[in-house]
């Protein structure tokens, strides 16, 4: 098992070029962490605690102040040919048809239009949306119109899928059914997924590993296998030992959400 | 003290002040539509207006200007002026067709006056003959300048030769001149004479060398403002006939006044004065044969299909 | 029987439009107003019939139709050109913003006479001065809509390594299209109306001289005959953009 993602002493400072900021912000403190491939890895932490800044610079979009980030052993410069990202609010295209909208990634890569077409459906199908191909955004639901987004990145088929925080806008339910939906198209596609989140019972319900992160400037508090057995259901969510994990994540976290509370954390 | 004297003074004049004056000096005010100010035809309204002719007979006349003959005779259908002081007698023809009735009131023959087409003063333009091929600018369809400019054309053998292009106002045909959208353009005197004058401008056509017999500005009024106000239409009639009287026998005032009202040097109105003809602005009623002219010239326009009958068009009873 | 609210809406703008007709076609018959000033509605209508069977309305229809579809292609490269530079020198946008502004505000059609002393009298002149008031409104919203495109679009396009062009193309032009197609609707519509007022005060062709010309001469019937007809194809034509904008806008949330 290779180290696919390394994360070397990264840091990141952002110099004040606002009039409302009172000097830089270090959203990211030292960050070390590996992924190996075929892993699910969480990054959990407060809001605004600079997770999300953290996955750009995993993902190329933006350079580390200190530090590097290794993919497969090549320092990232820009955004990798192995990653594809998957983003929070909706990025689907209102003007294209959902099967457009998947078609983005690849089309803008040169691939021709026939085998375009064919891998867009076969990917549709994967997460789900089969029949859905000619619909536009605004007559699907939100999940839906995330499926596509996860789609559109599966299309390209990366090794490594960077999502931040995908499933923030939608409602507790379906963000639920959405996890169950992700796990089953991960553990079909066994790429290596990135993912931010918030929630700690989405962390939990997703991943093998948890790295909670604190308050800005973000560190890596502590690091926590989730010994879950897979599949994860309701029922192995509401173990005793999920519990257990469940709380033992709450007071760490709670020290550094109280933190991102006061008018100093923003 | 002080203080005592000046309240004094001031509520005498107060007083004064609020006391109507007698009643054998208030005047009536009549309203008088006149096309624009800087045609020659309105110079007895001006001279009678200074001197006080109309006054004399009660009558504070308020000349409204408009451009155009055309609204000078919307002017007395939409009852916005009591008369139309100088309407082009093709015009109230053409309203008359339409069935307003409207009647004109007194006009006068005479070669067409003021009305003349420059060129700049450099121009390699002498002569009409000079002007084939070019294009000449009049004020707008159905206008005096429209319709003479054809006349003359016609008369030169120029009328397939020459272009000619509706400009506007004279201010605006001489724009048109001098950024060579057209060669010459249609002018007036006396604001003509001023760059005359000025080396500017040098005349090519002048109007009344072609047009000797010419109906062209005449006294109109609706039928039912007629029949109420006799009394005051033959005032106003009179006291224009008096200003014209004036003009011939006091020509240094009259280019005096003439100045004044349109601001323009005095040399420039004694010229425009020269220009004038003898039978300019008077007060009569013109020969059958002028008038049918003029009923030819709005058939020609494109304003009405068939002669009227000239009785009903013409009131002649007021003149003095 | 139930009547539905919209039925009632249009019934009622019907009869007031009849009411307002027959009343003027009263005010005319019986001499209140002056003929020369309003025509009777009846009068109007049967001059309209007479001019679609007529030649004048036509050629008047064709210059001015010719002049407007000149004018609004040169606004669209035009206006869609410098869009397109406002919005890459922000600099440059902030500098000539307030200019703008002042054009869109303030009666620009009165330098209409610039493009005579540049152009002479005729469609030339009439072409430019349409340009400058319709361009200005797409110039305006291209570089507008471009600015205004979501930010989570252009991160996606990055993600993918998109080049400028492809980004250009397939991110910002498309996702800017509704706030792009409103500049197109209102710069036609101001080229539209320009190109008729300078042809009427000009006196140069089309519909706008037909309007000027019959003013003069008394056609009253004829005058409103003329302005009918230029508010009816100036609201088709703005439905006809309406209608698309609509589509557009209702596609593109």
């Amino acid at each position: 098992m290779e180290e696919l993602i390394s994360v070397k002493r990264v840091s990141k400072i952002f110099e004040d070029s606002g009039v409302n900021t009172g000097g830089s912000v270090e959203a990211v403190g030292k960050v070390d962490f590996q992924v190996r491939r075929g892993e699910f890895v969480s990054l959990l932490g407060p809001s605004g605690c600079g997770k999300s800044t953290l996955l750009d610079i995993v993902a190329g979009l933006e350079p580390p102040t200190s530090g590097e980030v290794l993919i497969a052993g090549q320092t990232v410069k820009g955004p990798h040919p192995k990653t594809a990202m998957v983003f929070q609010s909706m990025s689907v295209f209102p003007w294209r048809t959902a099967l457009e909208n998947v078609e983005f990634g690849i089309e803008l890569k040169g691939m021709e239009k026939k085998a375009r077409r064919e891998r867009a459906r076969q990917v549709t199908q994967l997460v789900g949306l089969a029949g859905f191909e000619d619909k536009y955004p605004s007559q699907l639901s939100g999940g839906m119109n995330q499926r596509l987004a996860i789609a559109r990145a599966l299309a390209l088929d990366p090794e490594i899928l960077l999502m931040d925080e995908p499933f923030g806008a939608l409602d507790e339910q379906t963000r639920f059914l959405m996890g169950l939906e992700l796990l089953r198209i991960w553990e079909k596609t066994r790429k290596t997924i990135l993912f931010v989140t918030h929630s700690i019972a989405e962390a939990i319900q997703l991943s093998d590993r948890v790295l909670v992160m604190s308050a800005r400037p973000s560190v890596i508090r502590e690091e926590i296998p989730i010994l879950l057995p897979r599949p994860r259901t309701i029922e192995t969510l509401t173990t005793d030992i999920a519990t257990q994990i469940e709380r033992r994540i709450w007071d760490i976290l709670k020290v550094e959400a109280t933190k991102g509370m006061t008018p100093d954390g923003r | 003290m002080k203080k005592c004297w000046i309240f004094l003074i001031g509520l005498m004049g107060l007083l004064t002040l609020s006391v109507p004056p007698p009643a054998s000096a208030q005047l009536r005010t009549v309203k008088i539509a006149l096309t624009s100010k800087e045609v020659l035809d309105n110079l007895p309204y001006f001279v009678g207006i200074k001197a006080g002719f109309f006054k004399e007979v009660g009558i504070d006349l308020e000349p409204s200007y408009f451009r155009g003959g055309g609204d000078v005779v919307r002017a007395i259908t939409t009852a916005a002026t009591d008369l139309a002081g100088s309407a082009a007698p093709s015009a109230v023809f053409i309203a008359a067709s339409k069935g307003e009735r409207i009647k004109v009131l007194s006009a006068n023959v005479a070669p067409l006056v003021g009305v003349v087409w420059v060129v700049r003063a450099e121009s390699p333009i002498r002569s009409t003959k000079d002007l084939k091929g070019k294009k000449v600018g009049f004020s707008s369809p159905g206008s005096v300048t429209h319709t003479t400019l054809e006349a003359i054309l016609k008369a030169e053998g120029l009328e397939k030769d020459v272009q000619i292009v509706r400009a506007g106002t004279p201010g605006e045909n001489w724009t048109a001149v001098n950024n060579g959208v057209v060669d010459a353009g249609w002018n007036v005197s006396p604001g003509v004479f001023n760059l005359i004058l000025k080396g500017e401008a040098r005349i090519v056509i002048n109007g009344s060398d072609y047009i000797k017999n010419y109906v062209q500005s005449s006294v109109a009024a609706m039928e039912d403002v007629i029949e109420k106000n006799q009394e005051m239409i033959r005032n106003v009639l009179r006291a224009r006939a008096k200003a014209v009287k004036f003009i011939w026998d006091n020509p240094q005032r009259t280019a005096a006044m003439w100045a004044e009202e349109l601001n323009l040097p005095v040399e420039v109105t004694r010229l425009a004065y020269q220009s004038l003809p003898k039978t300019a602005f008077v007060v009569a009623a013109p020969r059958t044969e002028d008038l049918q002219g003029s009923m030819r010239e709005a058939i020609g326009a494109g304003g009405m299909k068939e002669p009227l009958d000239l009785k009903k068009v013409t009131d002649f009873r007021l003149l003095p | 029987m139930a009547v539905s609210e919209q039925t009632k809406v249009r019934a009622g703008q019907a009869l007031a439009l009849l009411l307002f007709l027959g009343v003027l076609e009263w005010l005319v018959r019986k001499r209140f107003v002056s003929v020369l000033v309003l025509s009777s509605p009846s009068a109007v209508a049967m001059k309209m019939w007479e001019d679609l069977q007529g030649r004048e309305l036509w050629t008047s229809l064709q210059v001015t139709a010719l002049e407007f579809l000149l004018a609004a292609l040169i606004s669209l490269v035009v206006g869609s050109l410098f869009g397109v530079v406002f919005f890459h020198f922000r600099i440059l946008r902030s500098a000539l913003e307030p200019l703008l502004l002042a054009f869109y505000s303030a009666p620009t059609i009165l330098l209409y006479p610039v493009f005579l002393t540049l152009f002479g009298l005729g469609s030339p002149a009439v072409v430019s001065m349409a340009v400058v008031l319709g361009s200005i409104p797409i110039m305006v919203n291209v570089s507008v809509g471009l600015a205004g495109v979501e930010p989570i679009f252009v991160k996606l396009g990055r993600s993918l390594n998109a080049t400028p062009w492809l980004m250009f193309r397939k991110v910002m032009l498309p996702a800017a299209t509704p706030t792009i197609f409103t500049g197109l609707r209102l710069g036609f519509t101001y080229a539209l109306v320009a190109v008729i007022a300078v042809e009427f005060i000009t006196f140069s062709g089309g519909l706008g001289k037909l309007v000027s010309w019959r003013y003069f001469l008394f056609d009253t019937e004829g005058l409103f005959s003329a302005i009918a007809f230029i508010i009816l194809i100036a609201s088709l034509m703005n439905r006809l953009l309406q209608r698309t904008e609509n589509r557009i806008r209702k596609r593109w949330t």
